[in-house]
């Protein structure tokens, strides 16, 4: 079904003088390739239309994250990582790519004003960026309503013209719960109260259980954390028959957590897993954090092989070392700019459409990622990508220079073994 | 007057029936939970006690600026967190023990704290208390931005001494050292103020002004300097509170914000300007939060009854201590005028 809205009626005019003009001038347009857009499973190359002809030539995404507040590290990572993309596309395809950054706080009513703004005043193609779920929410809701595609990290919501990136809460826990039994017979969770945090709960407990595994006990801890203390729950924990300390918490809640079993001289006592591991949060706090790490999941993690181009160009320009957001979003707009190149148009649908049962197999993303295993799910716009089992490396192990390498990668999972079938996800566009 | 028969009187106060009531259960739902799991209610106590401690001691500092200038200082978490920032400042990036944190950072928010009474707040005095209100908030942000300017956005921590990194066994349970000081230094540090608020001339004028500032300046007491030194006490006392939390826990730009609402909690539950108010409000406040939890869990296992069982309720509790208590007492536990009860 096509989107009405303001924007798409003034492109349509538009788009329709400058084809006038363009049939007048006998340009041979078209865009190439084998059209693989649209369709689910449909699969096959990347190869796009030489810009210059019918397609577009121009493009302005705008980026939404936190650049201010408790997730302001966030914010510059997805800047780099979407520059260098743009940097990358720009000398390939010949196309000029502008970047917009606007940043959303943790503020869900800011960000939505902030993209009304970007779209109706500065005039952006796409959107991307997002990583605190109840702005991805707004923003989904905004752009699926006002006909613009956007491109997220991660939402347990599902919305006509948004895309995930990085892989769902159920692709990591599914991918962890395993690896975690490996570990200990026998865990105790304590998760954050909100969404994500009760999914994984809901999803490691029964994963756990299927691998003969127990959770001996679980704690709900308060979302937002009105302070970062979790000792009350590290009791509980070490009062427990448990083993292991499974800690579904975002990162720095996670580290918080770690230190106080830590100060309580339980660190040894526990397995320790860490939901959705981001390597900033351990470089700031310390190399012990790191090390006591057994088992993660994350979307991307710089010890994965390949890409050091990429990692050498973040580390010489961002303020940060490589991590997770500079793959995901440097992902995120490589894969906006060639759908519509593909596409041959910046319209939603056709954007949507190019995304939808796309593999990408011949990108920088796959050296980055070290993967070819990249597939835009139609049913719910997930990319079903690789996921890193990773765990902290020994001290000695650890390598700080060019950048610091903290954590390891001991199994790679394809996203599409542990990704929720279509049936359960809930999405219905 | 009524004297009821199911009234106890002990000292000036009277209970009557539902409050005996109220504490008996409260005793005995304490008992179950100890009954139940000695080793964690102990445990949970400690807990209880040292977080009260912390907020103690950045009520303490909200507590003595409000009562005596009036200002509701919403920056008072940003400084808190200044406390925490330059403790990893002068331990992990300078390499200073733990004592040179402890003498150098309260100090320098302190001196902080003078920098912003001096420049911006001293023109808001004689305002609508809105004014004083926003003019904090954005202190607040201010300094929250030049945190992150300078130290990152990336969460921090800086080791414990060692001397204080191992456990003490309680018999039932052993407790982390650190925590133990924690609850000592702090307590040490009320105690310092109360009695200088209360034991000495200095106080005594201070006491005096907050009761009647123009008689009191009338008779010849220099306000603006006893201003002065309350502010930089006050934030001092908050820094030292930065320097405790932040060697305990991680270190993050969000820290302070949450301390501020809960120290604000503390004040409105033990009665503004109430120092001693501010010391049973956060050791009421902590020791629910901690114990609340497992009290519940207790009960459930007990009782069998799942759902008695609520999970993340400790995060409510200072909400619900602070509704129970104003609607009970709308001016707080100890609340009146005056500076010490």
């Amino acid at each position: 079904m096509k989107h009405a809205s303001r924007r798409r009626l003034l492109r349509g005019i538009g788009t329709g003088a400058t084809a006038g003009i363009a049939g007048l001038s006998g340009c041979s347009g078209g865009t190439g390739g084998d059209g693989s857009s649209g369709g689910d499973g449909g699969g096959g190359g990347t190869t796009v239309g030489t810009a210059g002809s019918t397609g577009p030539t121009s493009f302005h995404v705008g980026v939404f994250s936190p650049f201010s507040g408790p997730f302001g590290t966030w914010g510059p990572a997805h800047e780099l990582g979407t520059t260098i993309a743009a940097e990358d596309l720009q000398s390939e395809y010949d196309v000029d790519i502008e970047i917009s950054t606007y940043d959303t706080e943790t503020n869900p009513s800011a960000a939505q004003e902030r993209m009304q703004r970007a779209v109706n005043a500065d005039g952006i193609d796409f959107a991307f960026g997002g990583i605190v779920g109840t702005v991805i929410q707004a923003l989904g809701s905004w752009t699926a309503d006002n006909g613009v595609v956007y491109m997220t990290e991660q939402s347990n919501e599902c919305y006509p013209l948004m895309f995930q990136v990085y892989g769902s809460t159920e692709m990591l826990s599914n991918a962890v719960a395993p690896e975690m039994a490996n570990h200990a017979d026998s865990w105790y969770l304590l998760y954050s109260d909100y969404v994500w945090g009760q999914v994984s709960q809901k999803l490691i407990e029964s994963g756990l259980e299927a691998e003969g595994a127990s959770v001996a006990g679980m704690d709900a801890t308060p979302w937002p954390p009105q302070d970062r203390d979790f000792t009350q729950y590290i009791n509980n924990a070490a009062s427990s028959d448990a083993d292991g300390l499974g800690l579904i918490l975002p990162g720095t809640s996670a580290s918080s957590a770690m230190r106080q079993a830590r100060n309580e001289g339980l660190l040894d006592e526990f397995a320790i897993m860490n939901q959705q591991a981001e390597d900033p949060v351990y470089w700031g706090v310390g190399k012990w954090a790191a090390e006591a790490v057994d088992v993660s999941t994350t979307g991307w993690v710089n010890s994965v092989g390949g890409g050091d181009e990429f990692k050498q160009q973040i580390t010489e320009r961002g303020n940060l070392d490589p991590f997770v957001r500079h793959a995901t979003s440097y992902l995120g707009l490589d894969q906006l700019v060639r759908a519509a190149l593909r596409a041959g148009s910046k319209e939603a649908d056709d954007v949507r459409e190019a995304l939808e049962g796309h593999d990408i197999t011949d990108s920088r993303v796959n050296t980055i990622f070290n993967s070819d295993q990249f597939h835009w799910r139609a049913c719910d716009h997930q990319l079903l990508k690789p996921m890193y089992v990773v765990s902290g490396m020994s001290q000695s192990e650890m390598q700080d220079s060019p950048y610091k390498q903290w954590l390891q990668v001991d199994k790679t999972v394809p996203g599409a073994d542990v990704a929720m079938p279509c049936s359960e996800d809930g999405c219905d566009f | 007057m009524n004297h009821s028969r199911s009234a106890l009187t002990v000292g000036d106060y009277r209970l009557s029936g539902v409050w005996l009531a109220f504490w008996g259960l409260l005793v005995a739902l304490l008992g179950v939970a100890f009954a139940v799991r000695p080793g964690l209610f102990v445990d949970q106590a400690v807990g209880g006690l040292v977080y009260g401690m912390i907020l103690v001691l950045v009520a303490l500092g909200l507590s003595i600026i409000l009562g005596l200038l009036g200002v509701v200082n919403f920056a008072h978490g940003a400084l808190f967190m200044l406390g925490a920032y330059l403790t990893f400042q002068v331990m992990s990036v300078w390499g200073l023990p733990f004592v040179a944190a402890l003498v150098l950072v309260p100090i320098a928010v302190g001196v902080v704290g003078l920098l912003m009474e001096r420049l911006v707040l001293q023109h808001v005095y004689e305002e609508n208390p809105l004014v004083g209100f926003l003019a904090t908030f954005g202190l607040a942000l201010m300094l929250e931005d030049v945190i992150r300017a300078v130290w990152g956005g990336t969460p921090l921590s800086v080791q414990i001494p060692t001397v204080l990194s191992s456990g003490v066994d309680l018999a039932v349970t052993t407790v982390a050292r650190f925590r133990l000081f924690t609850v000592l230094l702090a307590a040490l540090t009320v105690l310092a103020v109360y009695l200088l608020i209360d034991r000495t001339d200095f106080g005594l004028s201070i006491r005096a002004g907050v009761l009647d500032r123009e008689m009191a300046a009338f008779l010849g007491v220099n306000m603006p300097i006893r201003f002065v030194f309350v502010f930089f006490l006050g934030t001092a006392i908050a820094g030292l509170g930065g320097v405790l939390r932040g060697t305990g826990v991680i270190i993050d730009v969000g820290m302070g914000q949450s301390m501020v609402i809960l120290a604000f909690v503390v004040v409105v539950v033990g009665g503004v300007g109430s120092l001693f108010g501010s010391v049973v409000a956060g050791f009421l406040i902590g020791e629910a939060i901690y114990l609340t939890p497992t009290v519940l869990r207790s009960l459930s296992i007990v009782t069998g009854v799942g759902a008695i069982d609520v999970p993340a309720i400790g995060g409510l509790m200072p909400y619900l201590v602070m509704i129970f208590v104003l609607l009970v007492r709308p001016r707080g536990l100890f609340g009146q005028e005056g500076f010490l009860e």
